[in-house]
């Protein structure tokens, strides 16, 4: 209770109720916007960050984040485009209403629902997270080390028919994360005799070049255009009535449990929950004929599963510092930018970032829904905006991200470079996520994994380890980890198997 | 595809001679410790073993003919691409970077501004200026007026003054 209070007095502050409406607004924004995904909001969102404590700014990134991940189900509704790739299962149903004159209730159904998720996830976060903590401060070293590495081994699952490539990226990211001074010693590394790498990769411009910088420059190379539904300009969002609303109520809670719990899934994050959540209540539906014609269900199922996913990937990231994704990656660098430690102790010693966390989130679902409604009704006007405008435009933006990181030009053309190694990345179909998740985790993998084998000590480096793997929870974690790890090589090769049979 | 082989080759000797340049520049670890050189070897020892299995599929997928055809199409293809809008696109952003704190915040967003929208099709010059004017200014207010974040006002002398007068004009929050 205390906990629910302190957070609420953070949020209804003045000045930091305001900017959480300015987040919520951006992100339904920035969301709604085909080209700008959930991950570059959160990313356009960190300038705005600069001079506010660490508390305000986790709370006002988070407002963007669940918003964002509304507003990209309008697109979707819309104009049959997903505006953030979780969208993606909300056109199939979304955008047939919208053919058939029900873009209103549609749009109606989709806020609602993700409001709920939300919410319910926000509680989830609230709930859990310091269980969690509790459970993470008996860790050592080794623990750590394994959970970090939990977030690693999902790299196989980011993109199943690209493995090799996703592991290539993922190691690129590591290595990054290696140059400058090494995390226990502070010995020089892989700076190739130049001062400017001793300080290591500054990790903001790098995801700003990748996810804002690289987005323009594939417009720039094949530019999208979008048609509305009808283009009568008449998009206003229809709140459901009861009736609809009950006959969607077990979807709802259904989803947002499955959301919740993929969230809190180290690397999967909003896009397979509504995958799932959509395929999971087709297959659990009386009608399931009916979905992928334009059915309720259909944009309630991945709407809710998506927004439930965004307040599970805020509790490894609160509890233990391990982000669970590209979104929570770029939150957490922006605490560290901050000064603020992440781990087990954050919410020990400043609860108030659970607190602040989950009033934000739980604020800004409620107010999304207003401020979508009003988004939708000059929605149209909005799309309006040529690219011509808009591209350079986000490319300011993330520069002015990229500049106040540390005040210096490297950083922006840090981001530059990023964004163009972005596109190579995609033109050689290598995994820009798993590239950042590398960056991110390296540090904490490496120093825990280190500090784990100086104190398990051994002969020989291999029995260092062996000794490692025996500690109960590092050894079955780590178990986890292979299996995850591997799961999806072998996958395939089952199935080949069986199929020749 | 040549474009494809050729970034592997190239990100395989670049892992090659960052593990040779680890091991010569950091002092070795004893046989019991994970030193700071040993876990960027491993890292590499994993990327060479990944990119070479890359490499090997990218022969199996691709047959040598296809492959020899797009090489000899390679040159024909860069001179295409450095024609591109991409390209353009490419070089404006590293330059904005370049030029963004020497000149300064105000002139390197605006004329930026003007010439990626020129180069995304937008033909109209006096629309493309005044959105270019209305967004720097919404930006500067926006973040360092009302936010704070610092913004680069230039080396350049009147450049610098030129901001500073504009700042001027700016009634301080």
């Amino acid at each position: 209770m205390e906990l629910l209070t302190s957070g609420m007095a953070v949020v209804f502050q003045p000045t930091m109720f305001l900017l959480i409406i300015l987040a919520v607004f951006l992100g339904t924004l920035f969301g709604a916007l085909p080209g700008v995904s959930a991950t570059m909001a959160v990313t356009l969102g960190i300038p705005f960050t600069y001079k506010m404590d660490a508390v305000s700014a986790i709370a006002f990134l988070v407002a963007i984040y669940c918003a964002s991940i509304t507003g990209g189900g309008m697109t979707a509704i819309l104009f049959k485009i997903p505006g953030v790739p979780s969208s993606a299962p909300t056109t199939y149903d979304g955008y047939p209403m919208a053919q058939r004159g029900e873009a209103g209730k549609a749009l109606g159904m989709q806020l609602v629902c993700s409001a709920i998720g939300g919410m319910f996830a926000a509680i989830c976060m609230l709930l859990l997270s310091p269980q969690l903590t509790q459970a993470a401060l008996s860790f050592g070293p080794s623990e750590l080390f394994a959970i970090s590495f939990m977030g690693l081994s999902i790299l196989t699952s980011l993109e199943t028919d690209n493995i090799c490539r996703t592991i290539i990226s993922g190691l690129l990211g590591l290595l990054l994360a290696c140059i400058g001074l090494d995390p226990l010693l502070g010995v020089p590394r892989l700076t190739f005799g130049t001062r400017l790498l001793t300080s290591g990769i500054e990790m903001i411009p790098v995801m700003i070049g990748f996810f804002a910088v690289t987005e323009v420059l594939k417009q720039t190379s094949k530019p999208s255009k979008l048609t509305a539904v009808g283009g009568n300009g008449n998009m206003s969002a229809k709140l459901p009535s009861l009736k609809e609303f009950l006959s969607v109520k077990w979807i709802v809670a259904r989803c947002s449990v499955v959301g919740t719990i993929i969230g809190i899934l180290p690397g999967a994050g909003a896009t397979i929950a509504s995958f799932m959540c959509y395929s999971m209540e087709q297959k659990l539906s009386k009608h399931p004929e009916k979905f992928g014609t334009g059915c309720l269900d259909g944009i309630a199922a991945p709407e809710t599963g998506n927004n439930a996913a965004t307040g599970g990937a805020m509790v490894p990231l609160l509890s233990l510092g391990i982000p669970g994704g590209n979104a929570a990656a770029i939150m957490m660098s922006a605490l560290v930018l901050k000064g603020v430690t992440m781990g087990p102790l954050l919410l020990i010693d400043q609860p108030q970032f659970l607190s602040a966390t989950f009033a934000s989130m739980f604020v800004s679902n409620i107010i999304m829904v207003f401020a979508a409604i009003i988004i939708a009704k000059v929605f149209v006007q909005i799309l309006k905006i040529p690219y011509s405008i808009l591209g350079p435009t986000i490319i300011m933006m993330a520069t002015i991200g990229a500049y106040a990181t540390k005040n210096t030009a490297v950083d922006v053309l840090l981001m530059a470079v990023s964004g163009l190694a972005g596109f190579l990345f995609v033109k050689c179909k290598f995994n820009s996520s798993a590239m950042i998740l590398g960056l991110v985790l390296g540090t904490i993998c490496e120093s825990n994994l280190r500090r784990a084998v100086t104190i398990v000590q051994g002969d020989t480096l291999a029995q260092a380890f062996l000794n490692l793997a025996k500690r109960p929870v590092t050894g079955i974690v780590l178990v986890v980890c292979l299996v995850v790890l591997v799961w999806p090589v072998i996958k395939p090769m089952i199935a080949k198997q069986k199929a020749e049979k | 595809m040549a474009i494809e082989l050729i970034v592997n080759v190239l990100l395989l000797g670049f892992s090659i001679f960052c593990y040779v340049y680890v091991g010569s520049t950091m002092p070795e670890s004893a046989v019991n410790e994970l030193g700071a050189e040993q876990w960027p070897q491993g890292i590499l020892i994993l990327l060479i073993i990944a990119i070479l299995y890359n490499i090997f599929k990218f022969f199996r997928k691709n047959k040598m003919d296809e492959i020899a055809a797009a090489f000899q199409g390679f040159p024909a293809a860069i001179v295409d691409f450095l024609k591109s809008k991409l390209f353009i696109g490419m070089v404006l952003v590293v330059v904005m970077a370049m030029a963004y704190e020497p000149i300064g915040f105000m002139l390197t967003s605006f004329v930026f501004l003007m010439a990626y929208g020129y180069l995304l099709g937008q033909r109209r010059i006096g629309f493309l200026v005044l959105t270019s004017l209305l967004i720097t200014v919404i930006l500067y207010i926006g973040f360092s007026v009302f936010l704070g974040v610092m913004l680069p006002r230039g080396q350049v002398s009147f450049l610098r003054e030129f901001a500073l007068f504009v700042e001027s004009l700016i009634p301080a929050f």
